[in-house]
């Protein structure tokens, strides 16, 4: 290689690669000799790094010597077009520049040992890797999966006394600029004393005082993270938190599991439907018995309503005390059974189950049509594929309840129309938080 | 098509909430006179009134009436022109929320007060309509992909319905050979004018129209109007439907649903009306108040909060003034007349302007 093309060679690689904060540019001297070395740290083995290449630089003290050493390891190779050096590098080699020459050695980290499998949001066929609690193991597990120069980490430093690492991951040429500094500057501007989870840096970036719904997406699995860097999407990953943001997130994304694009189409899709379907039912089930038991008995088949009358018969007090206690005792079952220790978390579901569902009826306090419903607003709701969604919609329909406590149907409507105008004024980094029919970059 | 759905949703929105705006009842009354040929010449009639408008703000880029009337018009014709223009749609989306507040009131809660109706109705709206053009649209677009399946299923469902009397329908379509009057004329071409909500919302949703979709909107139109006009005649006899205060509801009473746990068809009709007049006052009154907002140099939105602060207050009075449906169906029929001049004066001011305006620039 001549003079000219290594130097060229390293402006390319530097331009191309060092804008990232976890590339490492190192230049070694000692006496006649120097290298250079460039390599991506989160996708190398510091050990291999450490033992292999920077410590013989110092023993050997010989140009040809120390060459013929690193190119004794398997894998190790002469580089010269910067495609496949980029390529190489992008796979966790190490480029050692001697003089002209360039060294392409191995020094791959693998953190298959290290990583869990994901058990939040979990996919029945897919890749089941979880990110842990390390930023350089997540870094890495993004890397690994997105093998492209145009991909960017930068470090932040957030906390004055936690000093929380968060990187933040974009793809150079598919990201949108604005996006890039609205969000760097949020960074930027926070001021908190610990942070220790994403949700909470979350919160720190969003400006808005009331929040329900979330506006960026909490995920433990690197393909999702990898599917939405590639639809231009701005990532952060935060250490010792176990979970990786995605900015910015619309009201679709989250009824979107990772499963869906591993199936078949039409399979993705029904179940998309039914995620849908689900949400609909949770939400409107509560105020539906109350509106028909109280309001318009009239508005169902005569039978429907018969029936509806005579489990209740027994009921001493109006529906909406029915619906309201029972949505309690649900949400206090599921709150007690995600709280408790793992080895009592059973015995009070199991308690709980049994006198919500068969007692309670047979006490006359509420009717056997009002069990099954809590249970299809329950099971209905868990249908949400990501959590932040689910939790944000259990909340939802207690102010739907009191509408139709209060007007019947006619509340039941606004209060819809309402849900659907407050996610629909949304804006989450100038990207509108409802819209349908909008086209996604396929990966 | 992708673009131009927005177009769709805003026509499509004043073609369904016509039952609302007291259309039928106009053409119902002349059904044998004029009503039928009013019905046939009005799609004419407003689909050149749409084609020039479209036309013509296709030739701006980035086309808002305001700018327009600025760039052309001296200020004291333009600050009363858009006052009376935002006027007429306030009172479009006024009219939908208090006519509707009377439908409900009777078939749906009549415990509930129609004041307390009407203002839960009018908080929403305010609620909403403040918001920038595209959030509102957005909204929009999700509740309208939910509704209009299920009317257009409804109404499938009255024409293929064994209690429809097609006798009936015939015999009124024999009094087509009658001149049209003003009146049938005014309320059939307002199924079309919801094209008009484009002065504002065409800056954020352009649309760019070919042959092929102002032959789907004409045939749409065409067949909305006499399916609401012929429905009622079909269901209730040709001689008796001037009988029913609202001879739509009643139609819509009269219709079963078999297989279904809902067996009256009157239910879900009412509830699909209520979102679909809500929505059309939203996108009215969202007209309105961006039309004054575009009066002042910057726009705020606390001040487009008062402005249809002032329209609910409007239409509050609207609903103490119009004691019943008989004055709410006078008032209406004469709006209605009233909106289609306005339309005119409206899209000749635009074919004036934008002609101007390219000729300055």
């Amino acid at each position: 290689m001549r003079k000219s093309d290594s130097e060229q060679l390293k402006r390319i690689l530097s331009e191309e690669l060092a804008q990232s904060d976890d590339v490492e540019d190192r230049e070694m001297k000692s006496g006649e000799l120097t290298a250079r070395l460039l390599y991506i740290k989160t996708l190398c083995d510091p050990q291999k790094v450490q033992r292999f290449v920077i410590v013989p630089f110092w023993d050997l003290q010989n140009r040809e010597q120390y060459e013929n050493f690193l190119l004794s390891f398997p894998g190790s190779q002469r580089g010269d077009r910067v495609d496949a050096i980029t390529e190489k590098l992008l796979q966790g080699f190490l480029a050692v520049f001697l003089g002209d020459e360039l060294i392409l050695f191995e020094a791959t980290l693998n953190n298959n040992s290290n990583t869990k499998e994901a058990n939040v949001e979990t996919a029945v066929q897919g890749p089941q890797d979880a990110y842990t609690e390390k930023i350089e193991t997540n870094l890495n597990l993004v890397r690994a999966r997105y093998q492209t120069p145009t991909l960017r980490v930068e470090m932040f430093v957030i906390g004055t006394i936690s000093k929380t690492k968060i990187a933040l991951l974009y793809d150079q040429d598919l990201v949108n600029p604005k996006q890039l500094e609205d969000l760097r500057k949020r960074l930027q501007n926070i001021r908190i004393e610990v942070l220790q989870a994403a949700g909470q840096l979350e919160k720190l970036i969003e400006h808005r005082t009331i929040r329900l719904f979330p506006t960026m997406m909490i995920t433990e699995r690197p393909d999702r993270t990898v599917h939405n860097l590639a639809n231009g999407k701005l990532v952060l990953l935060t250490d010792k938190a176990l979970y990786a943001l995605i900015v910015p997130t619309i009201f679709s994304d989250f009824f979107s599991a990772m499963d869906d694009m591993y199936m078949q189409n039409m399979v993705g899709r029904f179940l998309q439907t039914l995620r849908y379907i689900g949400l609909v039912l949770t939400l409107i089930m509560p105020s539906l018995y109350i509106i028909i038991t109280s309001f318009n008995p009239e508005f169902v088949r005569v039978q429907l309503t018969f029936s509806i009358a005579s489990s209740r018969a027994a009921v001493p007090y109006p529906s909406y005390l029915e619906v309201i206690f029972m949505l309690l005792m649900m949400e206090f079952l599921t709150e007690a059974s995600i709280r408790l220790p793992r080895a009592i978390g059973p015995t009070a579901t199991t308690v709980g189950g049994l006198i919500l569902g068969q007692a309670a009826t047979q006490a006359g306090l509420v009717s056997d049509i009002m069990i099954i419903i809590i249970s299809v607003v329950a099971i209905s709701n868990f249908v949400i594929p990501v959590n932040a969604m689910s939790f944000a919609i259990r909340v939802c329909k207690y102010p739907l309840v009191l509408l139709s406590t209060l007007f019947g149907f006619f509340g039941l409507i606004v209060g819809l129309m309402g849900l659907v105008f407050y996610l629909s004024s949304h804006r989450t980094f100038e990207v509108p938080y409802v819209k349908m029919f909008r086209k996604e970059r396929k990966p | 098509m992708r673009e131009n759905r927005y177009f769709f949703y805003l026509v499509i929105l004043n073609m369904l909430t016509n039952v609302v705006m007291f259309v039928p009842h106009v053409l119902l009354e002349n059904r044998f006179g004029s009503g039928m040929m009013s019905a046939v010449v009005a799609v004419p009639v407003s689909m050149a009134l749409l084609i020039v408008f479209t036309k013509q703000i296709q030739k701006v880029e980035g086309f808002t009436l305001s700018k327009m009337l600025q760039a052309t018009f001296p200020t004291w014709i333009r600050v009363p022109f858009l006052v009376l223009l935002s006027a007429v749609w306030m009172t479009a989306g006024a009219m939908s929320v208090v006519v509707y507040t009377e439908m409900t009131r009777r078939f749906l809660s009549p415990e509930t007060s129609s004041l307390m109706i009407l203002t839960i109705l009018l908080l929403l709206v305010i609620g909403v309509s403040y918001l920038e053009s595209d959030l509102v649209m957005y909204g929009v677009e999700v509740l309208f992909i939910f509704v209009v399946p299920v009317i257009v299923f409804l109404l499938g469902k009255a024409l293929f319905s064994k209690s429809m009397n097609w006798l009936e329908v015939s015999d009124i379509a024999t009094h087509l050979w009658s001149l049209p009057d003003l009146k049938s004329v005014g309320a059939a071409t307002f199924l079309f004018s919801g094209f008009v909500n484009m002065a504002i919302f065409g800056r954020h949703f352009p649309s760019r129209l070919k042959p092929l979709h102002y032959w789907m909107l004409g045939v749409m139109g065409l067949s909305v109007i006499l399916t609401s006009f012929l429905i009622p005649i079909g269901f209730l006899g040709s001689f008796s439907v001037e009988r029913y205060a609202f001879p739509w509801m009643s139609t819509a009473d009269s219709m079963r649903m078999e297989f279904f746990f809902i067996e009256r068809v009157v239910g879900p009709f009412l509830l699909l009306y209520l979102i679909l007049s809500t929505l059309c006052t939203i996108v009215t009154w969202h007209v309105g108040c961006q039309l004054i907002d575009s009066l002042f140099s910057t726009p705020r939105k606390m001040r487009r909060v008062i402005i249809l602060a002032v329209f609910s207050l409007s239409a509050v009075g609207m609903q103490k003034f119009l004691l019943n449906e008989h004055l709410m169906y006078r008032f209406t029929s004469n709006w209605l007349v009233i909106r289609l001049a306005a339309e005119f004066l409206l899209i000749a001011s635009v074919v004036y302007g934008v002609r101007r305006w390219k000729k300055s620039s």
